[in-house]
């Protein structure tokens, strides 16, 4: 749930998201689910040249399980913020482990 | 699945995770992303043949294979559209063929067989016919004679 949340912080925001067959779209998010499905709008494929397929389409939707990396605009990320809830996640799963 | 209702009954392009290319009109849809696509074809790009379509008619894809599902913009669609070449295989076609009834073409043996048959016993007979006809005509002629 932790990066769910932090997703929804993102939208709006243009994110690269590279998946596991190497392909790289960027885009603007749209909106994430439970998953972690992503759902881009005005999409631009990284190499246009190697994928071409791609030429039609303006809004995707990439399946969770097929991303390998998600690359974010630094200054959208307050990394203090989320260092400080991963914490408290961690603290709440090892609580939920023990009991 | 919130995420993709909004591409439903709309035309999508399917990447699967084999990296295989599927335009159809997306009419099923659920939580693991398993979908159903209407009148769809797949598009195979090379640089030799440039774009080659292959109908496939009804699929269902399973969410495990899908990476990409977009949704296809008609003008832009358009330019590959005019660039496709003539579809090399129908699926559809393909499976009207196989389910010709096999009898049909049994049946045209059998009676082709029997044709045969029933040829043979009529030359026989009308050779016997023949035969006797000129046994009596000659016999005829040299009583005369």
């Amino acid at each position: 749930m932790l990066f769910y949340s932090f997703y929804k912080t993102l939208v709006g925001k243009e994110i690269t998201v590279e998946l596991k067959n190497d392909l790289a779209i960027t885009g603007y998010l749209q909106s994430v689910d439970q998953f972690l499905n992503i759902k881009l709008r005005d999409i631009r494929v990284e190499e246009e040249q190697k994928y071409p397929y791609m030429l039609s389409v303006k809004n995707c939707f990439i399946r969770g399980s097929v991303v390998r990396y998600v690359h974010l605009p630094a200054d959208d990320v307050d990394v203090d913020t989320l260092q400080d809830h991963a914490r408290l996640e961690a603290r709440e799963q090892k609580k939920a482990q023990q009991q | 699945m919130s995420l993709l209702e909004q591409f439903f009954k709309k035309q999508v392009l399917v990447l699967t995770a084999d990296g295989r290319n599927i335009v159809g009109t997306l009419i099923g849809l659920d939580q693991t992303t398993n979908i159903i696509l209407e009148k769809c074809h797949e598009r195979i790009y090379s640089p030799d043949e440039g774009v080659t379509k292959y109908n496939l008619g009804i699929h269902l894809i399973k969410g495990d294979d899908v990476a990409v599902i977009g949704e296809i913009d008609q003008e832009l669609d358009a330019i590959v559209v005019v660039v496709m070449t003539i579809d090399k295989f129908d699926i559809e076609k393909k499976a009207a063929a196989s389910l010709d009834p096999p009898k049909q073409t049994d049946m045209t043996a059998v009676t082709v067989k029997t044709a045969i048959k029933s040829f043979n016993k009529c030359t026989l007979f009308a050779l016997i016919l023949l035969g006797t006809f000129y046994y009596l005509r000659h016999r005829f002629l040299t009583i005369i004679s």
